[in-house]
């Protein structure tokens, strides 16, 4: 990890407020009401007259992350990034693993290699004064330090309200978990001990990716050979830039994003009717984050530069609805399944689109092993898309769904959990069970919990009894009336808080306030799918040759 | 909330879980004190994520509430829905299909540029148009050409090209195919925008990534291709599987097409056939030939004049039909046209390997091949059914397996000669056949179902397929009951035989030498000898090196030799009766001897008295008739000559024996003896003026004559002398064999042993020599009784005598 201070040195010292530096910010809650959340500058730009900021506002999602003008910043405040006493451990991994003494030549080889490749770095950091517009991609790319951080420190004054999921496979960065609950206010010394990257979330790498890292780490070739000096702007001592893993389309592994994939990049999104604000960076071709407005056809999705162009390509584009086949229609709601592979501009564009609003979402490989469910709503105009999800051809890990997304202008109307519910409906048809891909960003696990909740509470409520006896059913039971894994069952009976130790054995409990709160729930559901209006058949994509 | 007091354990979610209503259950909250936790499971969230502010307020939110407050939810950044000019910018006629909308493939093709007109370029067209005709459309295609132009180029520049080399007016005039002045207007205006555009490309496209790698970690570059390190092999593996399925696609394909052209023929020429018809139909009924009076004549005229039309192709296709379904057994031809041609595909790889000879050309089409299809269409096809029945009950059959008849294309087949067949070799000389003694009918046993066959004949069939006739005898009962596994039936075990015989001779010889040979042994052996039969085999391929060649060769041997008595089958016909074979004994007594020769003179009698009745009755086999009668005569004689025999052999054979054990390798050094034995032997049958044929001949007809001096007796000739030609030498008079390969010291010893033998023998060769001239004195064949004896005791006699020759030569 570096830090900037060096950078600090360099920029002109009336700049008082740079990249890293903490402070309150100014901003409006879903009441209307001013908060001042601690934020991190990411970024400074100035345009004429004045300067902007953007900042990431902590513990709170990225996709609240803004432009924002001085006068929203609490100055009084403001906390330098602090330079690191100990240089930090690459990725904060040694952290959870006991070290050989092996690694720790390594490591200190590598703090070689990151020292003496510092100075020349500083030179090409731009400044806080670039212009984000003259910004080059190269000297954006170097200006990115894509190392990933310990977690920023957890000030989230309600960390302590959830149980904590300390589980083994999550461990690796329990100890900078644990710390900082201990030292939530006692911001300098804490933060000194667990240094953050800018509004960097550490990254939760999974076992292997570990792994992979460390042996990258120890790869004496890794920072000489394959790093041209100043070209690349990976860390240089993660080496070889590897590429992620090919399954799946989220990443968990974020060794590869860097400051610019953590800044939105287009300011608005015009599709049909609707103007989107988009909430993450997506890679759109990068002379067209420069405009105000980004216009796509609605139907086709194609990105056009103007209005004028969108007006052109509208005459010779004649789709009407996404350009697959037509699985399920009831009412005005329509699922259309795309391949991936045969349709790849279209898959491309929805998958461009659908990075703006989901986090995790890799776009670093082709669309070939997906299939992509569009839900569209029917009027005159043609299959508007209210929302998608992919999923692989082929899953080793039972995921039935890589990405799903609802739409904004659609959102918090059902449609999210129709989606969900149509995922399950396919795996039901595929006689199999499934879950989504992970990582689940808040909204996915808010859906999920309440699509599986009101799922398996239908089912519980509905039990009969047989016989006179307590009505019972085992978790597999569940899962397989329901399709829902049955991990994703019992955390969910764990989450609903219904299962009890009683009498020596474990027994499913229904409060009153449950049972309440789910049929109003399900009053309000009233968007449903009816699988007999589902026309799928699951192919063996296995005996395809390539998908 | 931590009140566990037990240690976590995973749910069983095969265990059924009751469930309660909270108010059933009043004391729950007693039971909750000691709670067994149930581990957590995660969220599947990321875990900073996890923590953020809005996520963990809304959870907590919708726990108290049991539902989400609209002020809990977590905020997104906003969204508008209200574009004023979205009614005016989509058409609104779009009128929902009845039917769920199915895409058909490549209809999403369209031929539209990439390229839209922006503003800039509407105004640059505006002013073009005052001067020339271009529409909107026309220009963007122009765009969209010489901007995917300069993708071309760019691609083919290699990877280093970073900055994209544009397309030059030259270029330009060939992708464009308007007049000049256009093309010059719209090629500076697009040269003037592209260089004025920093992105390189006039169409936005997301940025692919750079072949060198290094766009591994930029953020804009999507949608790599998932082509991996490891994975290369399997692509490549794939390529070649593809690639091959795509070959195996255009000869299907080819070959549809050339069956359906055939079909087109074979329906034209029906036409034909139909018109024709039709047109002798309208003839006759002008002409009144309600009779067919007419026809008849007309038709028993045209028989007469040879045709001078060819067959039709319908009457042609049947008769090739009739042979395709008399022959070819593997084909079931029923069922629609289309298996079957499959069929025909799939046979012909097959024979190929078996059929390696005479291809008369690659790319002759066979006509016959043709006329195969040439099938009238099945639905009015009166054969296919009739024949396919018959198909179907000898592929059931399957009589020839492997060796089953097939089509080849290149062959021409001759249809069956309708005059007199003869000159086989096997067949009778009334027939105008030679009668040959190789063919004679013989005990015959089959090695796959495991039994014998009775008499049966060999001869040639079609191909080279060996056939084997089977008489009909009284005694048909007693030889199919013969148990092949009976010790009296030694021939049986093949590759025991031989070994079996030499160990006999090697461990008698010691008795024999110094006491009086055991007669019951010997005449076990005679017995033993008289079950000689015949084994049908498949010829293995002639290969000298082969080892198990060699051990496979030595045992065809021992089947190849015939009883004694059947020497007259060859001419007798099918009824010939042979005396029943003397029950197995496997432990001779003096009072089974007796018995014994007491069968023996009867048999000689019968014998005699069917010598006779052929002699009446079959007039030209004149001079085999006394070699037979002697023969028959001769049976008592021929078990004390060889017994006599078997002394003199048995010494010899111990002494070779002797000489072989310590050979190179067992096998191959036992089977040089045998060689030589046999060699010998055949020598010996040439040598005497009779050649009676004392073997049948192997079954691979194609038996080489390697053995010059064997002059009369080609016929005679065994296989061993046959097959490993190479290795094989003829030393001085004396055929003498040695052996292939691994031989120079071989062969030397074998020399030796040929000088040393000689010697040892001569002396033995008295008592040896003295049957011998009775033998040829009674001018008849040494086929006697004890065949296999004879066999493996002559030999060396024969050798001895060779030898003595070869030495009074040199």
């Amino acid at each position: 990890m570096r830090w900037r201070c060096s950078v600090t040195k360099m920029a002109d010292s009336s700049v008082e407020i740079i990249e890293g530096c903490r402070l309150p910010v100014l901003r409006k809650n879903q009441e209307n009401e001013d908060e001042w959340p601690l934020a991190e500058i990411l970024s400074v730009k100035d345009i004429p007259g004045r300067k902007l900021y953007y900042v990431h506002y902590i513990d709170f999602n990225k996709r609240l992350d803004e432009w924002v003008t001085p006068d929203r910043l609490d100055l009084k405040k403001l906390q330098f990034p602090k330079k690191e006493a100990k240089t930090p451990t690459k990725n904060g991994l040694p952290g959870s693993r006991p070290s050989s003494p092996e690694r720790d030549v390594r490591k200190s080889l590598d703090l070689n290699v990151q020292s003496a490749s510092a100075p020349s770095r500083g030179k090409t950091l731009p400044t806080p004064k670039r212009k984000a517009e003259s910004v080059s991609l190269a000297t954006q790319v170097t200006a990115a330090t894509p190392v990933p951080s310990l977690p920023s420190s957890a000030e989230a004054s309600q960390a302590s309200v959830y149980p904590a999921m300390r589980d083994t496979s999550f461990s690796i960065k329990s100890r900078e978990e644990h710390e900082p609950l201990a030292s939530l206010t006692t911001n300098g010394t804490a933060r000194r001990l667990i240094p953050s990257q800018p509004g960097r979330k550490r990254k939760n790498c999974g076992g292997t990716d570990e792994m992979v890292k460390v042996f990258q780490n120890n790869n004496p070739r890794c920072s000489t050979v394959y790093l041209p000096p100043g070209e690349d702007s990976q860390d240089s001592s993660d080496g070889i830039p590897s590429a992620p893993r090919m399954t799946g389309s989220l990443v968990s592994d974020r060794s590869h994003d860097d400051i610019v994939t953590r800044m939105k990049n287009i300011d608005c999104i015009e599709l049909g009717r609707h103007r989107l604000k988009p909430w993450y960076f997506s890679p759109y071709p990068q002379e067209l984050t420069t405009l105000p407005i980004l216009y796509l056809c609605e139907f086709c999705l194609k990105y056009l530069k103007s209005l004028k162009c969108l007006q052109r390509h509208l005459t010779k584009c004649n789709l009407r609805h996404p350009p697959g086949n037509e699985i399920y229609r009831k009412g005005t709601i329509s699922f259309f399944e795309i391949d991936g592979r045969k349709n790849k501009t279209y898959s491309q564009n929805l998958c461009l689109l659908a990075k703006c609003f989901l986090d995790h979402k890799t776009l670093y490989y082709d669309t070939d092993p997906f299939l992509f469910y569009v839900m569209t709503e029917y009027d005159s105009k043609g299959f508007h898309i209210v929302g998608y999800f992919s999923k692989e051809k082929e899953s080793t890990e039972d995921y039935n769904v890589a990405c799903i997304l609802t739409l904004p202008p659609y959102q918090r109307r059902g449609y999210g959990k129709l989606l969900i519910e149509f995922s399950y409906e396919l795996s039901k048809v595929e006689g199999k069970t499934g879950t989504p891909e992970k990582p689940l960003s808040d909204l996915g696990l808010l859906s999920y919990r309440s699509y599986w909740s009101q799922t398996i509470l239908e089912i519980l409520m509905n039990l009969k009894s047989e016989n006179g006896e307590r009505p019972q059913i085992t978790i597999n039971e569940i899962s397989e009336i329901t399709s829902v894994k049955k991990e994703d069952v019992i955390s969910t009976l764990q989450y609903l808080n219904l299962i009890n130790y009683y009498k020596g054995q474990y027994i499913l409990t229904l409060s009153e306030d449950i049972v309440e709160g789910h049929e109003r729930a399900m009053q309000k559901r009233h968007l449903r799918i009816d699988p007999k209006c589902l026309h799928f058949t699951p192919k063996d994509w296995s005996k395809r040759g390539k998908w | 909330m931590s009140k566990l007091s037990f240690r976590a354990r995973a749910l069983d979610a095969s265990k059924p879980l009751p469930v309660f209503r909270c108010e059933d259950l009043p004391d729950l909250h007693e039971y909750a004190s000691i709670n067994r936790a149930v581990p957590q499971m995660p969220t599947g969230m990321e875990k900073e994520e996890e923590s953020e502010h809005h996520l963990q307020r809304a959870i907590s939110a919708q726990q108290v509430y049991g539902e989400k407050r609209d002020n809990m939810v977590i905020p997104v950044p906003e969204a508008e829905s209200n574009i004023a000019y979205y009614e005016s910018l989509y058409p609104g006629d779009f009128r929902m299909p009845k039917q769920l909308i199915h895409i058909q493939p490549f209809s999403l093709d369209t031929e539209q540029p990439d390229y839209d007109l922006d503003s800039e370029d509407e105004a640059f067209v505006n002013k073009l148009k005052k001067k020339m005709d271009v529409g909107a459309l026309q220009f963007e295609e122009m765009i969209d050409r010489l901007e995917k132009g300069s993708g071309q180029q760019m691609l083919l520049s290699k990877v280093t090209c970073i900055t994209l080399k544009p397309v030059s007016l030259q270029e330009a005039k060939l992708l464009l195919k308007e007049d000049d002045e256009l093309i010059k207007e719209v090629f500076d205006y697009w040269s003037r925008k592209r260089k004025a555009c920093q992105s390189g490309s006039l169409i936005p496209v997301v940025k692919q990534e750079k072949r060198d790698g290094s766009s591994t970690s930029d953020p804009y570059v999507a949608f790599r291709r998932r082509t991996e390190k490891m994975q290369t092999r399997k692509n490549r593996k794939n390529d070649e599987a593809s690639y091959e399925k795509m070959l195996k696609l255009r000869r299907d394909l080819s070959r549809a097409v050339t069956i359906l052209e055939m079909i087109k023929r074979r329906e034209k020429s029906k036409r034909e056939l139909l018109h024709l018809t039709l047109e002798i139909v309208e003839k006759r009924n002008s002409m009144a030939d309600f009779g067919g009076e007419v026809m008849a004549e007309v038709l028993a005229q045209r028989a007469l004049e040879k045709p001078v039309i060819p067959l039709i192709p319908i009457t042609n296709s049947n008769q090739y039909r009739h042979t395709e379904h008399d022959r070819d057994y593997k084909i079931k031809m029923d069922k629609p046209e289309v298996v079957r041609q499959k069929r025909k595909y799939e046979k012909k790889a097959k024979p190929l390997p078996l059929a390696g000879s005479v291809h008369s050309g690659p790319a002759v089409f066979n006509t016959k091949d043709l006329n195969q299809y040439d099938f009238p269409s099945s639905d009015d096809e009166p054969f296919s059914q009739m024949f396919s029945g018959s198909s179907e009950v000898e592929e059931e059959n399957d009589p020839d397996g492997v060796f089953g008849f097939r089509r080849r294309t290149g062959c021409q087949y001759q249809a069956v000669r309708s005059g007199l067949v003869g000159g086989w070799p096997w067949s009778d000389p009334a027939e105008g056949g030679v009668a040959d003694v190789r063919y004679r009918y013989s005990l015959t046993m089959l090695t796959v179902p495991r039994r014998c066959l009775g008499l049966a004949r060999r001869r040639v069939g079609r191909g080279g397929r060996v056939l084997l006739d089977r008489a009909h005898s009284e005694w048909d009962n007693v030889y199919h009951g013969l148990d092949p596994d009976s010790p009296a039936f030694p021939s049986l075990s093949p590759t025991q035989q031989p070994s079996m015989d030499t160990s006999h001779t090697s461990t008698d010889t010691s008795a024999h030498s110094s006491t009086s040979p055991d007669l019951t042994q010997i005449l076990l052996n005679i017995k033993a000898c008289r079950w000689r039969h015949f084994k049908p085999r498949t010829a293995p391929p002639d290969d000298p090196d082969n080892p198990e060649h060699w051990s496979t060769r030595r045992p065809r041997r021992g089947f190849l030799i015939r009883p004694i008595s059947t020497l007259q089958k060859q001419r007798g016909p099918a009824s010939y009766t042979r005396p029943p074979a003397p029950p197995p004994a496997p432990a001779f007594t003096t009072e089974q001897y007796q018995q014994h020769q007491e069968q023996l003179t009867l048999m000689q009698k019968q014998q005699l008295e069917q010598v006779q009745l052929q002699q009446q009755a079959g007039s030209t086999a004149v001079t085999n008739n006394p070699q037979s009668l002697v023969s028959k005569t001769i049976d008592v004689a021929s078990a004390q000559f060889a017994a006599s025999a078997l002394l003199t052999s048995d010494q010899l054979m111990a002494l070779k024996s002797k000489e072989e054990g310590v050979g190179v390798n067992g096998v191959v050094s036992a089977s040089g003896v045998y060689k030589g034995l046999h060699h010998t032997s055949s020598a010996v049958s040439s040598i005497l003026p009779t050649a009676s044929p004392t073997f049948t001949s192997s079954p691979s007809p194609a038996v080489a004559t390697t053995t010059t001096n064997n002059g009369t007796s080609s016929a005679n000739h065994h296989v061993s002398t046959a097959g490993p030609a190479p290795g094989q030498a003829l030393v001085g008079g004396a055929v003498r064999v040695s052996v292939p390969s691994p031989a120079g010291t071989l062969s030397v010893r074998q020399l030796q042993r040929q000088l040393t033998v000689p010697t040892s023998a001569l002396k033995l060769a008295a008592n040896a020599n003295r049957p011998i001239p009775k033998v040829t004195t009674g001018s008849t064949t040494l086929d006697m009784g004890p065949r296999e004896n004879h066999d493996q005791e002559k030999p060396p006699l024969n050798s001895l005598t060779d030898n003595t020759v070869a030495m009074e030569v040199t």
